[in-house]
């Protein structure tokens, strides 16, 4: 079957009028067409978020929603409160490309985790070509380690590790 | 760290971090900035407060460490064996699971692979698998991207790994 691709404008007008195929969310390769090295999928994430700001702006989505971008980690076998290698980060991928979602507000649902560890990181660490400069007062990016209370017909010993950068507007 | 990032963060954890032990979270959040590790009682505890708050169970509590109790009754919860659900009589695969029969060529070929659930406050997502047309179907049998009539190995394989299909 052929690969269904999309561009952030595709999915955005999508979603707005109610009829995207993605839903809420797109990975990273999809917009990219073709499966690409974690490294590309990192420095492409960047230019897509900022696309997908600028465009959820221009239609008044982000009013209603906020705007993340996932980076799925490896595993750990513990509650892992070390900061991941910045610099080097596409190395600790998962096998789960970089996420765009766009998150309801309000967003908040009550959550219950075994053990919870979060903590922020500077987006200069991350956006090292400072793309999405224009927006930084309205970004924040946190890494998260976490075992899941409640996580459905997952293995209970892993703990789940994310980056995310979250937009929201003022 | 630079301060707007800090009020962003703060505001984040404190009002929307749910943690194991309640009424924690503005001390948990003030500790995560402050470079520490907040570590909620374990799964001796989700275990306490499972029992706390439902009945019938509790005959087990002697016998079983507690968060082998809290996954038994999380999976009667989401209608383990129930085989309109899901596979009849078989214990749900995790994604991992899945995964690695991708990764062995395990699983039929329009299976593109199988991603993880997410509970972080404001990121929810269950786990899923995402097929060679960009579809991609939750665990519960809701579809996370697009739709398609399944192939009959597609339905086979999700059935195997005790998944549900979609209505």
């Amino acid at each position: 079957m052929n690969k269904k691709e999309t561009t952030v404008t595709e999915w955005v007008m999508a979603f707005r009028k109610g009829t995207s195929f993605w839903k809420n969310s797109v990975h990273i390769d999809e917009f990219l067409g073709k499966k690409g090295q974690s490294e590309v999928y990192f420095h492409k994430s960047f230019p897509l978020l900022l696309e997908v700001i600028d465009r959820s702006n221009e239609v008044g989505l982000t009013q209603e929603y906020n705007l993340c971008l996932s980076f799925y980690l490896k595993d750990s076998v513990s509650l892992d409160v070390s900061m991941p290698c910045i610099p080097d980060l596409w190395n600790d991928f998962s096998h789960t490309p970089p996420e765009l979602s766009l998150i309801e507000k309000p967003v908040r649902e009550e959550r219950e985790t075994v053990e919870c560890y979060e903590n922020p990181i500077s987006l200069s660490q991350l956006d090292r070509n400072n793309i999405l400069g224009s927006h930084k007062e309205s970004i924040a990016a946190y890494y998260s380690c976490w075992r899941s209370k409640d996580e459905e017909n997952e293995d209970a010993s892993e703990y789940q590790r994310i980056i995310v950068i979250e937009y929201r507007s003022k | 760290m630079e301060g707007h990032h800090n009020y962003f963060a703060y505001d984040y954890l404190v009002h929307n971090c749910n943690v194991a032990a309640s009424g924690t979270a503005s001390a948990f959040a003030t500790s995560a900035l402050g470079l520490s590790a907040f570590t909620p009682p374990g799964a001796l505890a989700a275990g306490a407060v499972f029992l706390g708050s439902s009945v019938g169970y509790e005959y087990i509590a002697n016998s079983y460490p507690a968060q082998a109790i809290y996954n038994w009754a999380f999976n009667k919860s989401q209608g383990e064996g129930d085989s309109a659900a899901s596979g009849e009589g078989v214990n749900p695969k995790s994604s991992n699971q899945m995964q690695k029969e991708v990764e062995r060529g395990q699983a039929p070929k329009t299976i593109e692979r199988v991603d993880k659930g997410v509970d972080r406050p404001g990121l929810t997502e269950k786990p899923h698998i995402h097929l060679d047309d960009g579809s991609a179907i939750n665990n519960d049998g809701t579809w996370k991207h697009g739709g398609r009539a399944l192939t009959e190995a597609e339905k086979q394989w999700i059935l195997k790994s005790g998944w549900k299909l979609p209505q």
